[in-house]
């Protein structure tokens, strides 16, 4: 009897205790909202309005891309359901998949498609170039829609996977849209943006990943993302240590080793982003119009000590000049054609047009403010002067260095000047912007066959063909010291967590846009 | 008084829109192309294509025509909008502002009642160690920088003590970003103050009063005190426009969304109408500050309220 009745609690103790497991492992995960503390602000919520990483950061969080590019360059369908050029050649023909919806509620299909399309590349869009030589969207039935090119675009299949897709409705919102409201498909739908303030998300419960580069299927773990705006970077720092955030962009470049050493934080740095950090020289005027001169600049930095000393292993050499995964940024195709470190050649090549102890050529460095590029420079002068190179450094905003860049290049008096300039693209038709002459900043570099190379590799489809094209154009920029590569990523690649904070380590793709759907809290 | 407001108003205003003119022209003497700078990290574009976007935006027109059509827009009410993101210019503004009064209230504040209490006690006691001591206080206090005291305080009262939140945006996050800017004001608000208070104590109507019997908490907040408010009225005046210019630092090192903030970020992009806007309305304020301290040195002084 006795016997029986502890078998009997035994079992009645079992049965509890398997009831307890099935119920916690049945109960949903605890709510918890996200907190991320970032250095700015989106200019917008309308994808069409603005090009910066701040304002496209959010973007990812909003709104969802036909195609998603892949931590190792290829594209795969997210909301399409297949793609491809169409018999001419020239169109492509997009399909889309059943059961998307938007956050107001309505289906996603082929009209949302030709909506973006449409709104994209009329003005007031920024994005009116981004689209190549395209005509227009024509809507086949609901789930699929052709793009119409007059010419071969082959920058359409990146374009595809950077292009956030906004819902139809949004025309409803009039003036609203992209300063209180937002209409898309996106892991978050907005709950609310204090501009300079805050940013209030919530999870969209409809989400469903098909080909992101994170591991939930379906929608954020997170109840709530909140962007918090905290510009200053100690204080942004110190709102992930103190419990007010969980995650916080641009954490202090000096004090990385530091944190990495904190138990309490953990440092995610971004790789294949997009960005490429370079040198561009000014040709219009000696001495940086002679290649030789260019050319004694670049071996007597010693790029490789120059990173390790300021970024400590937080950025890579860049060995093309675009970095991955752009196609073409293969490094083995480029690193042959890199100028080796050697000051003793430089010096040499430096006493051919005349500088030397008596003569010593005095230059001028700029960049723009932020990321250690001014410590990088300073690397760089101390390596110049090794070889008798007098360089000042310029720091300056971004505006000011973009103005000051045109000008430098444009001018034919003054000392020679060079400066370490950054861009980050998801196409190497990135290449034709900076370097088709006359160039995004004026460029005064003149070399035979370029511009036709540039022009060409926007028309070719087959991808390896133009990946070789893509190749020799790169042979040329670097040979020629036309844009030297340097290191990528250079800027928004960097964030601490709490160390609390899993599954925040999915940072891939054009310009460090990080995904929060696989973010818990432990 | 009216006839006085009456004279004033038209000049201040003059003053407002001379501000304007000038801003507009200044503003684009700084190196930057608006537009450019739209696509200077990424998604680069072509110059036709620039160039169409800035005819979109009207940066094509001659700059007095860009001024005239501010203007226009300016007598419906409409300040434009940012060129970045589109957004109406006086909305993120009168947003923002508040926040910005706020700060410099509660700095005003905090450097009136510290400043004035120091001033006057060290006065008082003139030329003893607690004079001298108040007084080397006070350098240090004009000596220390926004920024630094700033982080100084987020480390010991946010993340060492945990009392006070980082960015939380309630009215906490108005405690240290005020003593930061109200302690650095406080230090000049006391050396005027103890300037002033010794010059009155050496009057002779502050000794016939002595003399009258009457007590010494009388004579000082009666005939002292009320003597020496006029010129530091007008500090504490000068004191509210530094603290609204300070307030760009102390917003930064706080994370509060202040138009000082706005400012920042609209020169640094060049977004013009943004910065149009933002001089229009920081003159407005700093005008009507101006007009609100006249009518108080009228209050406070007889001969001038007898003068105007």
């Amino acid at each position: 009897m006795r016997k029986s009745r502890r078998r009997g609690s035994l079992r009645n103790l079992s049965i509890g205790l398997a009831a307890m497991l099935l119920a916690s492992a049945a109960a949903p995960a605890a709510a918890f909202d996200l907190i991320w503390a970032r250095d700015g602000d989106s200019d917008s919520l309308d994808p069409h309005k603005a090009t910066s990483t701040l304002s496209w950061q959010v973007f990812q969080q909003l709104y969802d891309t036909l195609l998603v590019a892949q931590p190792d360059g290829s594209v795969a369908a997210q909301m399409a359901e297949s793609f491809g050029y169409e018999e001419n050649g020239l169109d492509v023909r997009v399909t889309v998949r059943d059961g998307i919806t938007c956050h107001d509620g309505s289906v996603f299909d082929a009209e949302d498609v030709a909506y973006t399309v449409k709104r994209a590349i009329d003005l007031p869009s920024l994005l009116v170039g981004q689209w190549g030589p395209i005509k227009g969207a024509e809507v086949v039935d609901s789930s699929t829609v052709i793009l119409k090119y007059d010419e071969p675009f082959p920058g359409v299949v990146p374009k595809l996977a950077s292009a956030f897709m906004i819902c139809d409705s949004a025309e409803a919102l009039g003036e609203a849209f992209g300063v209180s409201a937002a209409v898309g498909t996106g892991p978050w739908r907005l709950v609310e943006w204090v501009k300079g303030d805050r940013l209030v998300l919530e999870r969209n419960a409809e989400f469903r990943n098909f080909a992101l580069p994170v591991e939930n299927q379906g929608p954020p773990h997170a109840t709530r993302l909140i962007a918090k705006q905290v510009p200053e970077v100690q204080p942004r720092v110190a709102a992930v240590k103190s419990g007010e955030a969980h995650i916080a962009s641009a954490p202090p470049l000096e004090e990385l080793n530091l944190l990495k050493a904190d138990d309490s934080l953990r440092v995610h740095a971004a790789k294949d982003t997009g960005a490429s950090m370079f040198l561009e020289f000014a040709a219009s005027r000696p001495p940086f119009d002679d290649l030789r001169a260019r050319q004694a600049i670049v071996q007597a930095l010693d790029i490789d000590f120059t990173l390790d000393v300021v970024f400590e292993g937080a950025t890579q050499r860049l060995i093309c000049p675009l970095a991955p995964p752009i196609l073409g940024a293969d490094a083995e195709a480029c690193e042959s054609h890199l100028y080796p470190y050697d000051p003793d050649a430089a010096t040499a090549l430096l006493q051919e047009l005349g500088y030397g102890p008596d003569n010593p050529l005095e230059i001028k460095m700029m960049t723009w403010t932020g990321g250690n590029r001014n410590k990088v420079l300073e690397v760089f002068q101390n390596q110049l002067a090794e070889i008798g190179v007098e360089a000042d450094i310029e720091v300056m905003d971004i505006g000011t260095l973009n103005a000051r860049v045109a000008t430098e290049n444009e001018s034919k008096e003054g000392v020679g000047t060079f400066d370490l300039m950054g861009w980050s693209s998801n196409d190497p038709d990135i290449l034709h912007v900076l370097w088709r002459s006359p160039g995004f900043y004026k460029h005064a570099h003149r070399i035979d066959g370029l511009d036709e190379m540039l022009d060409k590799q926007r028309t070719i489809t087959d991808v390896e063909e133009r990946r070789a094209l893509i190749h020799d154009i790169q042979e040329i920029l670097i040979k020629e010291v036309v844009h030297y590569p340097v290191y990528s990523p250079g800027w928004a690649w960097l964030y601490v967590s709490a160390a609390n904070v899993e599954g925040f380590s999915n940072l891939v793709g054009n310009g460090s846009m990080p995904y929060f759907n696989d973010v818990k809290l432990r | 008084m009216t006839g006085y407001l009456a004279r004033r108003i038209p000049s201040a205003l003059l003053a407002v829109l001379a501000t304007t003119v000038v801003a507009s022209y200044l503003i684009h003497l700084v190196p930057g192309d608006p537009v450019r700078l739209l696509f200077s990290e990424s998604q680069a574009t072509s110059e036709a294509q620039i160039e169409a976007i800035r005819r979109s935006l009207g940066l094509h027109l001659p700059l007095h025509e860009q001024y005239f059509l501010f203007l226009g827009k300016l007598l419906q009410g409409d300040l434009g909008t940012t060129i970045r993101g589109g957004q109406p210019v006086l909305e993120l503004i009168l947003g923002r502002l508040p926040v910005t009064l706020t700060l410099a209230s509660c700095s005003l504040l905090i450097a009136a009642a510290v400043g004035l209490t120091l001033g006057f006690f060290a006065a008082y006691k003139q030329g003893s160690w607690i004079d001298t001591s108040l007084m080397v206080t006070a350098i240090l206090g004009v000596s220390v920088p926004h920024f630094w005291l700033g982080l100084i305080l987020i480390s010991v009262f946010s993340i060492t003590l945990g009392w006070l939140p980082i960015a939380s945006g309630d009215w906490r996050s108005f405690i240290l970003p005020s003593v930061t800017l109200g302690l650095t004001s406080a230090a000049i608000v006391a050396r005027l103050t103890r300037s002033a208070m010794i010059e009155i104590f050496a009057q002779d109507y502050i000794r016939t009063a002595y003399a009258k019997g009457l007590k010494r908490g009388v004579v000082l907040s009666r005939h002292a005190l009320r003597a020496g408010l006029v010129p530091i009225v007008t500090m504490l005046g000068l004191q509210f426009g530094y603290m609204m210019g300070g307030a760009v630092i102390v917003e930064n090192v706080f994370s509060l969304n202040g138009v000082g903030r706005l400012a920042v970020q609209a020169i640094l992009q060049r977004d013009f109408p943004m910065i149009q806007g933002f001089i229009l309305i920081f003159s407005l304020v700093i005008v009507s500050l101006s007009l609100i301290l006249d009518l108080v040195y009228m209050l406070l002084d007889p001969r001038i309220r007898k003068a105007t």
